[in-house]
């Protein structure tokens, strides 16, 4: 309701506010622009409409430019800033004279005549940017200058030298920026006396010669990146230079590299690590192998990383080693890098690595690609050696394909039951519909207690995933008569999770045979514990009343409540009755505060009654209570505002209470509840 | 720092000085600094800055707090509310009063012991701070979308490839995995060749009559206003609202064409390029101070003719979130909600080793981490943000010129339309410059 009613409003607001222009700007926009307010952009959106219509028209964008210039002299700030904006947008070599009157008002004038100007494609505006920058102070100025800078004007180049020497550090700075940005070897020129320590003139130079690198002027840039890569320089300069010596294919490159990677600091050797990789030079790449285990460790690091990057063949061997007998700080990327270089021929390598812990090898292992990849994965399913075939089941998980299942599935079987456990494992999570009948072998047959548990994962799993609950449940409980006690066990878990009434009445029948105590417990266990709808809690009620051993009557007693407490399709009367049956044949306090505690969520009067019969036990009395409140009271759950819960038998109820409590609490919570209700 | 009129210039005074002016005190040393609990010692760990600290910015905080091996140590915010309470949660997690505070972001970048920067402001704030961080030498983590306007992000993108920083945008989508198994799904051909993308966002709002007045004392206006040409304050101005208002941010179209335009994006492998024609419309209101479009449908077509159709959701039956469709009519959505698919079958494809694997990110602000160490590249650098932003770019300026457009995506440059090459670009207030 709340947000209908936001909608509503907030559409009345579009309404007038996006009303169509032609419906009340009935007054010339060029004249209502003069005093803008700031808030009704009718006009505005006249005019901009004008442009829209006048499209590529010369002529007519020049009428609204009149128009526009028209309104300039005697706007108030606001309009005159829209009416500048406007101009940066159209404007000519028309708009600059007056624009450019502009530039001596106030700075806020001043500025939104620049901004216009700075767009104008027309010389004048330059040269009046660049009388502003010569004849003004401050912000005025410094402003000027950056607009120089914007539009890369080549005929300030002196102006910005002489302003070098101002006593405003703010407008050397500009300059120096403006000069960058220009981009000429003028500019350059300028920049090159100025001392290299301070940041901006270094920026500058930098961004100067990769202008005029671009423009293929590579000799006049290459001089500029190797003074700045040298140790005086800042590290950030350096990195800089260092990767546009290397894009310029430099033949200074290599050298400078090599002490880079080895520099104290970290920005540097890091910076020029990534560098040399992304350059991929095949001789320095030589020189670097030389000296890798010298290099600071985060190269080191940031070279694997970008070798395997670039899927650079030559870097295999080297990772592997690294992988091997490096610091553990760089295993990973050794690991990953040898993986993505190496490819096929690291498959060995990997699986070792993985069968002694390592989890990136897996990682690896399971995305290695290429060519020939996939073959050598699965060449390791028939490694001699346990350890690699585990690792090599592990890896199929993530390598999908028929290949692959028939790998795993083969694998279930092996003889040795790590591996078979990593298949296992791994079918859990891709195992189709058609691989339960092998999986449940699996489940029956196996002997050894970490298999079969597996086996029972597996099973469920892909019995869930796929759909195929009923053909896994057949499976499994045609072969129960005949298994051994174990596998009886396992399989009457798989039957609890299944479920379905074939499941329930082998668990009913395994619950109610005494043959074997440790079945029947597995079997009273699945149901109590772990059975998940309603259509168990007949059996566990008749479990509950009927059994001979108390232990067991007691689970099925607790499975029961369970079930009841939590079957969404029973309505609450149903449930109370059904909890209130508990409550008479519980034989200790503990399952009868359990059944308790459920009638709180049956909101119904028949559970208050039953509630208030346990007012009087001395062991239930508080727990009863607290219920009885709880039902009587508003409450709120999972977003949910409930009614209290009333009647005749809610009153005595909370009389009771207030009568008999011995906890004062609970008898002030009753006097407040009964006094809300009358 | 400079000022606009009515407040008197001061000469820029030098770095340290200026960090020296700093809220925070270096006198205790934090406890975590010397290596005890879970932390790795201070050799080993990243130092993070933080500027802007409203919603997103103190949210990302937060995040980089939640990891082991970061030190936030100073945070920044021109709002003295904002600053104080982002200081504090710093010192309460840490048990010290280590992070500094800073109302200048110049004083934060002075800093020589920072090697990250978390940025968070509002857009016509994105390009200053980041470029003259990335020129410090400091990786970024920037928010989405990444400029305010289209040149300002090749600024930003050149000079993080100029510099070799690392940069990650705060596109945390990328870093989910059903995005990027949608975008997975798409790459490697699950329903054909794509023809046609649409990509769903909300709509937006105008806002009723306001009144200027002073702006408060806590916040400093004009550094807010920054770059920005002069607006007066008054509260629908800044903190959130400043997304409606197009001097400052580009609406709720700019605001999330960072997300799903971005993951269009990246299902398509376009992290590199943009479209060639762009055409639309949008709404803009003509009352209240909230400028930017609230209802819009612009399309913009790539090489080979695909096209991506960008809609305000629940408008045009084009629904929240990114649907990429094949030339057959299958086709796979993707959402915070969750992936559908036109047949289930296609959300049951594994994708294999040889296939396009994208990059599986442990954690948006995880994966940044790793990447400031190992040097790759993060998973949404700053060229990619730059080309996600510019479809929001070109479309505005589309619909704002209200005609069809021809741009090239590889210089950059509108053909034959000076008004909208001119729009590519906004004028800065000095001192600000890039």
């Amino acid at each position: 309701m709340k947000s209908l009613r936001y909608s509503v409003i907030t559409a009345a607001i579009a309404f007038v506010h996006c009303a169509p222009i032609a419906c009340r700007a009935q007054t010339d926009p060029f004249d209502a622009l003069r005093s803008y307010d700031l808030q009704n952009r009718s006009a505005i959106h006249a005019i901009e409409r004008r442009i829209t219509a006048a499209a590529r028209d010369a002529q007519r964008l020049a009428e609204i430019e009149t128009a526009l210039l028209r309104v300039l002299p005697d706007a108030d700030f606001a309009g005159l800033q829209e009416t500048c904006r406007l101009l940066g947008l159209i404007g000519s070599q028309r708009s600059v004279a007056p624009l450019a009157r502009l530039l001596d008002s106030d700075l806020r004038k001043a500025n939104a005549a620049r901004y216009a100007l700075e767009r104008i494609n027309a010389p004048e505006a330059s040269r009046a940017l660049r009388l502003a920058a010569s004849r003004s102070t401050g912000l005025k100025q410094i402003g000027a200058i950056n607009s120089l800078g914007v539009r890369r004007d080549p005929q300030s180049v002196s102006l910005l030298k002489r302003l070098l020497r101002a006593r405003d550090a703010g407008v050397r700075a500009a300059a120096i920026r403006a000069l960058g940005r220009i981009g000429t070897r003028s500019a350059l020129s300028v920049l090159a006396p100025l001392s290299s320590r301070e940041r901006d003139v270094w920026q500058a130079r930098i961004r100067c010669a990769q202008l005029l690198a671009r423009e293929g002027q590579a000799g006049v840039a290459i001089p500029v990146f190797a003074a700045l890569v040298q140790p005086a320089a800042a590290p950030a300069a350096r990195v800089a230079s260092l990767k546009a010596l290397a894009e310029l294919h430099a033949p200074a490159f290599a050298a400078v590299a090599l002490t880079a990677l080895a520099d104290r600091n970290s920005l540097v050797h890091s910076g020029a690590a990534r560098v040399v990789t992304d350059r991929g030079d095949a001789s320095l790449t030589q020189r670097v192998f030389r000296a890798f285990d010298r290099l600071p460790a985060d190269s080191r690091r940031v070279l694997l990383e970008g070798w395997a990057d670039r899927r650079y063949q030559p870097a295999a061997e080297l990772a592997i080693t690294t992988a091997r007998t490096g610091p553990p700080a760089l295993q990973a990327a050794a690991v990953r890098a040898a993986a993505r270089c190496g490819g096929a021929r690291m498959t060995l390598p990997l699986a070792e690595l993985a069968a002694n812990g390592a989890g990136v090898a897996q990682d690896a292992l399971a995305t290695l690609s290429g060519p020939g990849a996939a073959a050598a994965v699965l060449n390791l399913a028939r490694n001699p050696q346990p350890g690699i075939r585990a690792v090599a089941m592990t890896a199929l998980a993530e390598r999908p394909g028929s290949a692959s299942m028939t790998a795993l599935l083969k694998g279930a079987s092996d003889g040795d039951h790590k591996v078979a456990l990593a298949a296992l494992d791994s079918l859990r999570t891709v195992a189709r519909a058609a691989d339960v009948d092998e999986i449940g072998r699996v489940l029956i047959s196996a002997t050894e207690s970490s298999v079969r548990d597996g086996a029972a994962r597996a099973l469920i799993a892909t019995a869930q995933r796929t759909n195929s609950r009923p053909a896994a449940v057949d499976l499994v409980a045609d072969a129960l008569p005949a298994a051994s006690a174990d596998s009886r066990i396992a399989i009457l878990g798989v039957l609890a999770e299944l479920g379905g009434e074939r499941a329930l009445r082998a668990l009913e029948a395994a619950a109610s045979d005494t043959g074997d105590p440790s079945v029947q417990r597995a079997a009273l266990q699945g149901l109590a514990v772990t059975w998940a709808d309603s259509s168990g809690i007949p059996v566990l009620f008749g479990l509950a009343t009927r059994g001979n051993d108390r232990t067991a009557r007691i689970l099925a007693l607790r499975g029961y409540i369970r079930l009841v407490a939590q079957d969404g399709g029973a309505a609450p009367e149903a449930k109370a009755a059904k909890l209130a049956e508990a409550l008479r044949i519980a034989e200790r306090p503990e399952e009868q505060k359990q059944a308790i505690a459920a009638l709180r969520d049956c909101r119904t009067e028949t559970a208050v009654t039953v509630l208030a019969q346990r007012l009087g036990d001395a062991a239930l009395s508080h727990d009863a209570a607290e219920a009885i409140l709880d039902l009587a009271a508003k409450q709120r759950r999972y977003d949910r505002d409930l009614p209290a819960v009333t009647g005749q038998g809610v009153s005595a109820a909370l009389d009771r209470i207030i009568d008999t409590a011995k906890d004062e609490a609970l008898k002030t919570r009753a006097r407040r509840i009964r006094q809300q209700g009358s | 720092m400079y000022r606009d009129e009515g407040m008197k210039r001061r000469e820029l005074i030098g770095a340290i000085a200026r960090a020296g002016a700093g809220i925070g005190v270096f006198s205790i040393i934090p406890a975590s600094a010397l290596g005890r609990g879970q932390k790795p010692p201070p050799s080993n760990r990243i130092t993070i800055g933080c500027i802007g600290m409203g919603g997103m910015g103190s949210g990302n905080m937060q995040a980089f707090l939640d990891q082991p091996d970061t030190q936030v140590v100073a945070v920044c915010d021109v709002d003295q509310e904002h600053l104080k309470n982002a200081q504090n949660t710093v010192h309460q997690r840490y048990g010290d009063r280590g992070c500094s505070a800073y109302k200048d972001f110049r004083d934060l970048l002075a800093r020589t012991d920072l090697d990250v920067l978390s940025l968070a402001t509002p857009d016509h704030w994105h390009a200053v701070p980041a470029v003259m961080a990335l020129e410090a030498g400091l990786d970024v983590y920037g928010e989405k979308p990444i400029s305010h306007c289209l040149m300002e992000g090749r600024a930003m993108a050149d000079a993080q490839k100029r510099y070799g920083r690392i940069w990650q945008t705060g596109s945390w989508q990328r870093s989910q995995s059903h995005f990027r198994y949608a975008c997975e799904l798409v790459r490697n051909g699950r329903i054909g060749k794509v023809t046609r993308i649409e990509v769903g966002l909300p709509t937006g709002s105008p806002c009723g009559p306001t009144q200027f007045k002073d702006p408060p004392p806590q916040l400093d206006y004009d550094f807010w206003i920054g770059p920005s040409r002069w607006m007066p304050y008054c509260d629908q101005r800044t903190h959130w609202h400043w997304r409606w208002q197009l001097d400052f941010g580009g609406g709720q179209m700019m605001d999330w064409i960072g997300h799903h335009g971005d993951i269009a994006h990246w299902g398509m492998g376009w992290d590199h390029t943009g479209p060639e024609e762009i055409e639309g419309t949008g709404e803009y209101p003509d009352h209240g101070i909230w400028d930017a479009a609230t209802t819009y449908y612009f399309v913009a077509r790539y090489r080979g003719g695909v096209e991506m159709h960008v809609a305000n959701g629940g408008n045009r039956n084009v629904r929240s979130g990114t649907r990429w469709i094949g030339e057959d009519g299958r086709w796979v959505w993707v959402d915070r909600g969750g992936l559908e698919a036109s047949s289930p079958d296609i959300l049951n494809e594994r994708i294999g080793p040889d296939e396009v694997q994208l990059f599986r990110s442990p954690g948006h602000h995880r994966e940044f981490l790793d990447c400031v160490r190992s040097r790759r590249q993060t998973i949404t650098p700053a060229e990619t943000a730059h080309r996600s932003a510019s479809i929001g770019h070109l479309g505005q300026i589309a619909m704002l010129l209200g005609r069809k457009l021809r741009w090239n995506p590889t210089t950059e440059t509108f053909a034959g339309d000076p008004t909208a090459t001119r729009m590519l670009s906004t004028p800065m207030r000095a001192p600000w410059r890039l």
